[in-house]
């Protein structure tokens, strides 16, 4: 079920709810299990034969997780069954979302004789569940787990907000707020929150990401033909499309986990005002960051620092590192980290390559700041400041958008003719296939293309990135009442305003809610649901 | 806390009901001309007081077929991609009328008795079928397993069940589109015309007028011919109705484009003919006027299907023989209308 669809608006949220709160206001195990019971429906209501596969890895983790307990005194036992567990997780991912891929891609170079080996239905939100359950069990492993209850975890994996598309959770933030018996009582403070939260998120998903769409789709349909203007609008137009998409979800997830007086980390923070791609990933998919950060990254960087502790060799410290320390301390776990985060992202070489194009900014960003120079400590002008920022960022969001040229293309070769197209070398014969960007803003003015409306979807950007660059995020704009469990605290928006609620704020959601709910159609996937 | 929340329930509902309401209230204004289209036939049906042969098909009916060449008791009832499902239901409002037809003629081609590709886009948003009528197709659709008209996939297709639901009650999610299709007023002003004309012509209306297409059939995309569950109930459930009513009903293939004839697979035609013929034979109410399918020249069409002024002129003419060499009571056909 969507969170964008009527049904979910009009039928599953406020029965859901209301139930919710009468079973917590008699039992708090009855609102436990009607939650648990509630996230299963809405996960089935897709395919009810992927609930068995949701399920069956609920019931190995958390057994496993037991076993890990239980030999927690015998390493080399507790060690073999997370082994197993994770092989098995992985397995399954495996299986669902790279073998027929990769069946497919030996049939297609002929490594592989035969018969085409089809395709496979990839389950929704797998990479996601599969992903908080190893993170679970590797903590178990570490010793790191106080909440144990069944039905706590249960709630953890499943809990139907962020079941589908994230954030990635940690069992620590989670498992114990639904452990408390306040999280079953009716907190009016946090329905409002929730409320207009989910409302804020609603309307980016529908008024503006579902609007870019056409645009975005339409150039990644004929990558060949098109004109570089028209290039440049489409690839801008999904890159924010994709922006509002996720916002749009990690809003919705964050205000309906409100709802039920759960609080969610925070997933989305204005990544495209970043001014390095370090801070971009600090702001963009930040539990995913998160994640990778901890059971990918640090297990690396750390064995590689003991083992050059070890060695006696020099650690990662500005004045001391060299070009070797830094490749091998830095760039590695850095790129293996990138290469499996776009991995995880599905198969195919564009997620590979998205992967290395993000492991590469960021190694270059880090050498920067280890090699580049030094900003100087004595007070620049605005001019200056503007303008050290404006390049800053301009750079960094190239950066992005070049990358995820790759993250929407279907394969790498439509990516490459993609960036043909935007640096002039397309075959789009409307305005002349083989000019440069300025050429083709004149020739703009001059000969509108008749089959491409370019002035409402510059408009249509235009109005975006004003919103994007402009306007506070959800975050700052409830930092007050705190949307999310982790404290975030960024610069403050050009136009910097709270809610509060009060009456005009009831006005101004009521008919932001309106408008959006008469735009939903239903039938719009969020574009994470891929993964 | 408490003034915020009230404030927001009571302006988003108010807001909600009033569009709600409002839009059901003026749907000639923002939907398109199929609506109008629609609302015409209704009232034609609804003040249907001379008693001859009344017409129900798709969309190469209703543009084909001119009541006014044919009698004073004609009318044609024919609308944009309709099947038996939307015929039952007008036909069943028609019995409702102050005065029942002598004959009731049908027409569908054969796309129209495989593919319902109109349902949930023209007859349960458009009303032609009431909320309670668009349940109870909706349990046949389940009942019948009918996938031409229902996904399959889904938790106990609560999907798509909510959605019928919604829709037929007018939902306004589902109609804001119409809103902003057209520059305000254009629509309110081409369904007015588009009304007049129906009021006129008794149920004819043209498509965009071309001198010739040689544009394909959609019987050339069919390529088996499986008759869709809830479209075959529906047929076999008017020609019930009408039998219980005592009115004979005959059925019509109309003419089809010779660019699209060497593209037909002539084993779907046969299996069309036999279907039909199959429920001749089970009823002795229900008569086959075409043996075979007229094929008319390219140039007498507008586009893949509907024939243009020339075409129409043509087919009338001979069609008004053929009802009258058939003995299609409500007869003589053709003579000059008074």
């Amino acid at each position: 079920m969507l969170f964008n669809s009527v049904t979910f608006l009009v039928l599953f949220l406020p029965v859901s709810l209301l139930a919710y709160y009468l079973l917590g206001h008699f039992q708090m195990t009855a609102a436990k299990f009607w939650l648990a019971a509630l996230s299963f429906f809405f996960y089935g209501w897709w395919n009810p034969d992927f609930l068995f596969l949701l399920v069956g890895s609920i019931l190995f983790n958390y057994s496993c997780g037991y076993l890990i307990q239980v030999f927690q005194e015998r390493n080399k036992a507790s060690a073999f069954i997370l082994a197993l567990g994770i092989s098995a997780n992985l397995g399954l991912l495996f299986y669902y979302k790279y073998l027929f891929a990769l069946l497919n891609w030996f049939h297609e170079h002929h490594f592989y004789q035969g018969s085409s080996t089809g395709s496979i239905i990839l389950p929704l939100g797998i990479s996601f569940f599969t992903f908080t359950q190893i993170g679970f069990l590797i903590d178990i492993q570490g010793g790191n787990v106080r909440e144990k209850g069944f039905l706590e975890y249960v709630l953890f994996v499943t809990f139907f907000p962020h079941l589908i598309a994230g954030p990635i959770l940690h069992h620590r933030e989670i498992m114990p707020q639904f452990a408390k018996k306040e999280t079953y009582s009716l907190n009016w403070d946090n329905i409002g929150i929730g409320i207009s939260i989910f409302i804020i998120g609603l309307a980016k998903k529908v008024l503006v990401a579902d609007q870019l769409s056409p645009i975005a789709n339409d150039i990644f349909k004929h990558t060949v033909e098109k004109h570089t203007l028209e290039a440049w609008a489409g690839v801008l137009a999904y890159s924010l499309q994709l922006y509002f998409d996720f916002a749009g979800y990690s809003e919705m997830a964050l205000g309906l986990a409100r709802m039920f007086n759960v609080k969610f980390p925070a997933n989305f923070d204005s990544p495209y005002k970043s001014k390095s791609i370090i801070d971009f990933w600090q702001r963009w998919h930040i539990s995913l960051t998160r994640y990778l950060t901890l059971y990918l990254y640090n297990p690396v960087s750390l064995w590689i620092m003991r083992r050059r502790m070890a060695k006696g060799l020099a650690l990662l410290k500005a004045e001391e590192t060299t070009l070797e320390g830094f490749l091998i301390m830095l760039a590695v776990p850095t790129m293996y980290t990138m290469i499996l985060a776009g991995v995880w992202h599905g198969a195919g070489l564009q997620f590979l390559i998205y992967g290395l194009l993000h492991g590469f900014y960021i190694c270059v960003n880090h050498a920067w700041r280890m090699f580049g120079p030094k900003a100087s400590k004595t007070p620049v002008s605005r001019f200056h400041s503007w303008f050290d920022g404006g390049w800053k960022w301009g750079l960094t969001y190239l950066s992005v958008v070049i990358s995820q040229i790759f993250f929407r293309a279907k394969n790498t070769t439509e990516a490459w003719q993609l960036i043909q197209c935007m640096i002039g070398r397309g075959t789009g014969d409307s305005v002349g296939g083989q000019e440069g960007v300025i050429e083709s803003i004149l020739d703009y003015f001059g000969a509108p293309i008749s089959y491409w409306n370019y002035t409402d979807s510059l408009i249509t950007l235009a109005v975006g990135f004003v919103f994007i660059l402009v306007l506070p995020n959800v975050l700052q704009l409830f930092q007050k009442e705190g949307a999310s469990l982790t404290n975030i605290k960024s610069a403050p928006a050009f136009f910097s305003f709270q809610w509060r609620p009060n009456i005009l704020w009831g006005f101004l959601l009521a008919g932001l809610a309106l408008v959006t709910v008469l735009m939903v159609t239903g039938n719009s996937e969020f574009l994470y649901f891929r993964f | 806390m408490r003034s915020f929340l009230i404030t927001l329930t009571l302006v988003f509902a108010a807001g909600l009901v009033f569009v709600w309401v409002w839009g059901l209230d003026n749907r000639l204004s923002y939907l398109s001309r199929d609506y109008a289209l629609l609302t015409a036939k209704n009232r034609l049906i609804d003040g249907y007081s001379r008693p001859g042969l009344v017409i129900f098909g798709d969309s190469a009916v209703m543009d084909g077929i001119q009541p006014e060449k044919l009698g004073p008791g004609v009318i044609n009832c024919a609308m944009m991609g309709n099947t038996p499902i939307e015929s039952y239901f007008l036909i069943r409002r028609l019995m409702k009328a102050p005065v029942h037809p002598k004959a009731i003629l049908l027409s569908y081609n054969t796309y129209h008795l495989v593919h319902s590709d109109f349902y949930w886009e023209n007859t349960v948003k458009f009303g032609l079928i009431s909320g309670s009528e668009a349940d109870e197709v909706f349990g046949n659709i389940l009942r019948l397993k009918d996938k031409e008209l229902i996904s399959g996939s889904g938790l106990w297709n609560l999907e798509q069940r909510v959605y019928s639901f919604l829709l037929s009650r007018g939902f306004p999610s589902y109609y804001v589109s119409s809103l902003y299709a057209d520059a305000p007023g254009v629509r309110k002003k081409e369904n007015e015309e588009a009304l007049g004309v129906i009021a006129q012509t008794k149920g004819q209306y043209y498509f965009p007028l071309q001198d010739g297409s040689k544009a394909l059939n959609a019987d050339t995309k069919v390529k088996a011919f499986t008759v869709s569950p809830v479209i075959d109930y529906y047929f076999r459930k008017t020609l019930d109705l009408l039998k219980t009513e005592n009115i004979p009903v005959y059925f019509y293939v109309m003419p089809i484009n010779e660019t699209s004839v060497p593209h037909l697979d002539p084993g779907v035609f046969k299996a069309y003919q036999d279907y039909l013929l199959e429920l001749a034979q089970e009823d002795n109410q229900f008569h086959i006027l075409s043996k075979f399918r007229t094929v008319y020249p390219w140039k007498l069409f507008s586009d893949y299907a509907h024939l243009n002024e020339k075409g129409t002129l043509r087919f009338n003419r001979e069609f008004a023989k053929i009802l009258n060499k058939a003995g299609v009571p409500g007869g003589p056909y053709g003579a000059v209308v008074h």
